[in-house]
């Protein structure tokens, strides 16, 4: 049975939103920030910006310097989670089954119920309609419709802002020949700089390439990409209710400054720490691999990873591996940006419960220090360590794909 | 631009069906009247709700906020062109 997938992409997605939030914004070059931090970036531009060549991941310096009428605005997470909660809510009256592909994009598999809306295309334009008059009028979705997730995901990427585009096994040929490498989910730039290696410089010449080469140079994933230049593709779309658990939980920060102390930087790890562990019990994962990332002033990256012979989803237990951790990378240079890292993760109901008394007093403790938090708000109760430290609250979602 | 306040207010809303929707404040000593909510989301702040608004008014855009627990109104920030 020939499937029927929509992709829809939310354009321009934080900048639309505070646009919507703020008329006397719209039609202005705006970009949304990170935070305060001087070094951070533009998460997202207005299709105003970008006509200016204000790129997403741009910093601010370099946004400001080619779009001086720029206005920056600093995100706010927890809004953009609220409105895809929202259009989330607007999806699944057509279909359930959806799955979240980030914060400002889904699959849509409207096989099964396509006929019951007057058909895809209809269904696309309910979405739009729904989208408009429920959450705002400047809020805007490029739609793309194929027989699968890959097409549709090309096919979306086609018209912005507002577009709908259909491929269809007929025009699928001309569609793909005529795309650039780059446009394909999944052909980033380290990839097309291996594929030009190769002398693999257009889609008929990947098309073209023998298995075995693109084996060679990528694996299984050389497979993949020449299915991609066929348009073929069969992965399902999986409902997000049904999206296997979190297999790691990271959290990093750029720093306001680059930092050559051992004290300051064990803040930071104390920090992301707690982050993590308070997020994994969230979740009610536990861990047995820690890994530790510093960004130096250079740019050059270190990482570190440790295996653990026991579960846990303790702060201190993170800090204390992630500080070993530290000390083995030993940095030279200023740290200009710091992540730590929980994987090997388990959801507690297959982790053996601890007989020793000290253990159970510990999870004692971190059981009523979430309650405390949960009830007065993130962080009420933190470590002393950190007392003067500022903490942005996890956004449950954000990097998750669920809302 | 944007300009943050913080500040209690005093604010007249319909609260129907669910729904809250925000009609007048007063604000140092002037009634602003809201012409339309643009936006609206909510965020949690431990174990209260607080609904935010993005409400016109004649000549700016007022982010007004309600805590489900304390049942205060604060005005957050605004943006005057």
């Amino acid at each position: 049975m020939t499937r029927t997938i929509l992709h829809i992409d939310m354009n321009s997605y934080f900048a639309t939103v505070e646009q919507q939030a703020n008329p006397y914004l719209r039609g202005k070059p705006i970009g949304v920030r990170g935070s305060a931090n001087k070094r951070t970036i533009v998460a997202a531009a207005s299709v105003e910006a970008k006509k200016f060549g204000v790129k997403t991941a741009m910093s601010v310096q370099e946004a400001k310097e080619t779009c001086p009428e720029i206005i920056l605005i600093v995100g706010e997470p927890r809004k953009y989670s609220q409105v895809t909660k929202k259009f989330i809510e607007i999806f699944e009256r057509y279909t359930d089954k959806v799955e979240i592909f980030s914060i400002d994009e889904a699959f849509l598999d409207v096989t099964g119920t396509m006929h019951l809306f007057g058909g895809a295309k209809k269904i696309a334009s309910c979405i739009k309609n729904d989208l408009r008059r429920e959450i705002g009028p400047w809020l805007t979705c490029s739609v793309g419709i194929s027989y699968n997730k890959f097409l549709a995901k090309l096919a979306s990427d086609m018209q912005k802002p507002d577009g709908l585009t259909i491929i269809t096994p007929g025009n699928k040929d001309r569609i793909l020949l005529d795309s650039k490498l780059d446009d394909f989910c999944g052909i980033g730039p380290k990839i097309l700089k291996r594929l030009n290696l190769l002398s693999i410089k257009t889609v008929k010449e990947l098309r073209e390439t023998g298995d075995l080469d693109l084996l060679k140079e990528f694996g299984i994933y050389g497979l993949k990409l020449k299915r991609m230049a066929r348009g073929i593709d069969h992965a399902q779309v999986t409902s997000w209710r049904n999206q296997s658990e979190a297999k790691s939980f990271g959290h990093s920060r750029t720093l306001n400054k680059d930092v050559s102390s051992s004290e300051e930087l064990k803040k930071h790890i104390c920090l992301l720490s707690e982050k993590v562990a308070t997020r994994m019990r969230k979740e009610q994962h536990w861990c047995q691999e820690i890994s530790l990332w510093i960004r130096l002033k250079d740019f050059s990256h270190l990482a570190k990873s440790r295996k653990i012979s026991y579960w846990t989803c303790s702060g201190e237990d993170i800090y204390r591996i992630s500080l070993d951790l530290l000390a083995q990378l030993n940095p030279t240079e200023p740290v200009r940006a710091i992540g730590v890292r929980a994987a090997s993760t388990k959801h507690a109901r297959f982790i053996p419960a601890s007989l020793l008394p000290e253990e159970k007093k510990k999870e004692r403790l971190l059981k009523t220090l979430d309650m405390i938090n949960d009830k007065y708000g993130f962080y009420a109760i933190k470590k002393a360590r950190v007392y003067d430290m500022r903490i942005k609250e996890v956004v449950s979602g954000l990097g998750r794909k669920k809302f | 631009m944007y300009q943050k306040v913080d500040q209690k207010i005093r604010v007249l809303a319909d609260f129907y069906n669910g729904s809250i929707q925000p009609r007048k404040f007063r604000w140092d000593n002037k009634t602003y009247v809201v012409k339309r909510v643009h936006l609206s989301h909510q965020e949690r702040e431990g174990s209260a709700i607080n609904y935010n608004f993005a409400a016109e008014t004649e000549g700016g855009i007022y982010k007004i906020s309600f805590n489900s627990e304390s049942l205060f109104w604060t005005l957050k920030e605004y943006f005057l062109e």
